[in-house]
């Protein structure tokens, strides 16, 4: 059996298994708790793995292990900004959200504020930031099958891309957050079973010695020790201080963005009690800070044992080396059988990561449209639970139809920098407004709608004149230049930027509600008056 | 209303078991006689906005004045968890980003230093690296153990308390 046929094998398991689990929710979705939140009933371990699933994107896998094979060191600090921006969501934002919070982003913001700009702002933010992260897990699944598969023909890659959209669609349109959420778990498991058996197999290979694997990796690579240093991807001598400015930029991007994403945000509301959501997040600690260290190895594995010339051939940016790496050291280790079932367990898993994070994605902004647009902003907060739940189901089938239509249109595209660019815009405007929101007193509707705006538009606007879209060969947009903002990412000055908007927009409005900010603040610390979890 | 009839209008029997809960400022407190209204607003643990406002804040809270969420807000005992909390938090936050930052700094401006190899083929960069991972589940780990310790029991008791006056 060829590992195409395995790997195709192994992936229909899969969607047969979270398929059967999806409809299993659907049956137990009865109201809008369970549809938005999960009936909050998820323990903290649950959500943790959940959190684990949501997070760890073919971006993370597939991107980060092939970063590190091609320019070494460069690679693990994405892993680095990735890890560290949890203490974030676990010191300022997990708990607290989650006991004066309901089911989005918003709910947080629009506690003591006017509830219709700060929830159109916070609902235009969440559809934005997340359909750019859907994008570019979109055309990452064209791609990655036209890897694996050796189709290369753009129909086979528009098919992949409908047949991923059509899956996540079912995922949130039958099974609500309990069906994604168990989706998540699952993949979160897989995923972590393969990167550790790949890992372990790699390790063995070198006798469970990091500095022998190091060697044999900087001497693969051609780069020699430089290869063990940064400086090939990020900052190269070549582009000079502008260069390390992008570094810095990419890096508080990284670091300020995961606690402003809205799908990882509204996993807080999964579980019981704000003890368990701190629980659910020290869990996603280990389990994403386990990941990272596996994708190390992962990466200079691949660098050591498949080789950069031989990974670079197969796709430029590296996308492919874990799965290459699965099948070179399964030859290695049980012979080309061994080889042959390894990549197709690697190929399945990549394919369950996708599925798994753009079901999370599709949820974030559907309860976003519904919950915030629809039911607070158009109705005025007079639709009723069921009216918002069918809302939710259909805007959920209209965003994953709209990416299907856009992943078709952007896969012949460079679209890798929309990653970047949702972390941007979740550092810029989305943090600003939720920890002023959380921690100032004399915040207002002013200011959460100015953090938003300022934050967001800026980090668009700056990326739009920015090397990555035009003005260079990489962009997105060959043909022309109207490149001025030298930088890649727009974080260094959109963030600050996304800060102080939220500041002057407060300063500048003598709104203040000094008795809701009572009841936000002592909610939020105590848990009193805190959404509780579901009784059937 | 010249004189507040019971201190801050909720109850000030000591919280958490372990007895760590405590309002601010001694631990054995003696039954207070009824409290001028003049008190000042630092006594409370409150921080007063204006100068004006605050001793008419005091006077209006001392019993009854307010929601059950603004007369918590006001008590020594929900001002310690907050100060419990943010004395963490805000420190710790300052600690990691510095830390983080000045690994990709370093990363940016330091190469050579960041290359020096250690041992083996292992170098400075990696081993800092590595180093961010502990950090993090060091503070992670921390910030758990505090938490239990020193904010979930305040909390819960606070919590039931605003659920209590709310009936």
């Amino acid at each position: 059996m060829s590992h195409e046929t395995l790997a195709v094998l192994l992936f229909l398991a899969f969607v047969g298994g979270t398929l059967a689990i999806t409809v299993w929710a659907g049956r137990n979705t009865k109201d809008a708790s369970d549809f938005y939140a999960g009936g909050r009933s998820f323990s903290g371990v649950q959500n943790g793995l959940a959190i684990g699933g949501d997070y760890m994107s073919a971006a993370s896998f597939l991107g980060i292990a092939g970063l590190i094979a091609l320019y070494g060191y460069d690679g693990f600090l994405y892993s680095i900004g990735f890890l560290v921006a949890w203490l974030v969501a676990l010191l300022l934002v997990a708990e607290l959200m989650r006991n004066s919070g309901k089911y989005t982003m918003a709910d947080v913001l629009a506690f003591r504020m006017s509830p219709r700009p700060v929830r159109t702002a916070a609902g235009v933010s969440t559809i934005t930031v997340s359909i750019f992260y859907l994008l570019a897990q979109m055309v990452g699944a064209g791609a990655l099958v036209a890897l694996l598969f050796g189709f290369t023909s753009d129909f086979a890659k528009g098919a992949t891309i409908v047949l991923v959209g059509a899956l996540m669609i079912v995922y949130v349109v039958v099974g609500g957050m309990k069906g994604t959420t168990w989706v998540q778990i699952v993949k979160a498991i897989l995923l972590m079973t393969g990167a550790t058996l790949v890992t372990l197999l790699v390790l063995g290979k070198f006798g469970f010695n990091l500095s022998t694997l190091l060697r044999d990796a900087a001497e693969q690579s051609g780069k020699g020790d430089a290869f063990l240093e940064p400086g090939l991807r990020y900052a190269t001598e070549a582009q000079g201080l502008s260069g390390k400015l992008d570094l810095i930029s990419l890096g508080l991007a990284l670091v300020l963005g995961t606690a402003g994403l809205p799908h990882i945000l509204i996993r807080f509301y999964t579980v019981p009690t704000a003890r368990d959501a701190r629980k659910s997040v020290l869990w996603g600690i280990g389990i994403i800070g386990a990941f990272y260290l596996l994708t190390l190895v992962l990466g200079f594995g691949a660098a050591a044992l498949v080789g950069s010339d031989e990974i670079r051939k197969a796709n430029p940016a590296g996308n492919t080396a874990a799965p290459q790496l699965a099948e070179r050291v399964g030859e290695i280790v049980f012979g080309d059988v061994g080889g042959t079932i390894l990549l197709a367990v690697i190929a399945a898993v990549a394919f369950a990561t996708i599925l798994a994070v753009v079901a999370g994605l599709t949820l974030a902004s559907s309860s976003s449209f519904s919950h915030d647009l629809y039911a607070h902003v158009f109705r005025r907060g007079q639709a009723t639970e069921k009216e918002e739940v069918r809302v939710a189901r259909i805007s959920a089938f209209v965003i994953g139809a709209v990416s299907i239509v856009l992943g078709i249109y952007a896969q012949r595209l460079n679209v890798a920098f929309l990653v970047a660019l949702a972390f941007a815009v979740a550092a810029s405007g989305n943090l600003p407004a939720i920890l002023y929101s959380l921690f100032w007193k004399r915040f207002n509707t002013a200011g959460a709608v100015a953090a938003i705006y300022g934050g967001l538009g800026s980090a668009v606007l700056l990326v739009v004149f920015s090397p990555v879209v035009s003005g260079s060969d990489k962009a997105l947009f060959t043909g022309a230049d109207f490149s001025f903002f030298p930088l890649e990412n727009p974080g260094i000055v959109s963030i600050p930027f996304g800060f102080l908007c939220g500041w002057l927009g407060t300063v500048l409005s003598k709104e203040h509600n000094a008795e809701k900010y009572a009841e936000m603040e002592v909610r939020s610390l105590t848990g009193a008056g805190a959404e509780p979890a579901a009784r059937h | 209303m010249p004189f507040a009839r019971s201190s801050y209008g909720i109850d000030r029997s000591p919280m958490a078991a372990d007895g760590s809960a405590q309002a601010p400022g001694g631990s054995a407190q003696p039954a207070r006689g009824p409290l001028h209204v003049a008190v000042p607003a630092f006594y409370l643990g409150v921080t007063p906005v204006t100068a004006e406002e605050d001793h008419v804040t005091v006077e209006k809270d001392l019993d009854r004045g307010g929601t059950p969420y603004e007369r918590v807000q006001r008590s020594p005992e929900f001002q310690e968890l907050r100060r419990r909390f943010r004395a963490f938090v805000f420190p710790a936050t300052v600690a990691f980003l510095t830390w983080y930052l000045l690994y990709v700094v370093l990363s940016g401006w330091a190469r050579g230093f960041m290359g020096t190899q250690i041992v083996g083929f292992i170098n400075v960069a990696l081993i800092f690296g590595l180093l961010q991972f502990v950090s993090t589940f060091l503070i992670a780990w921390l910030y758990a153990r505090h938490a239990e310790a020193k904010l979930d029991p305040m909390a819960a008791e606070l919590g039931a308390r605003v659920e209590g006056e709310g009936k």
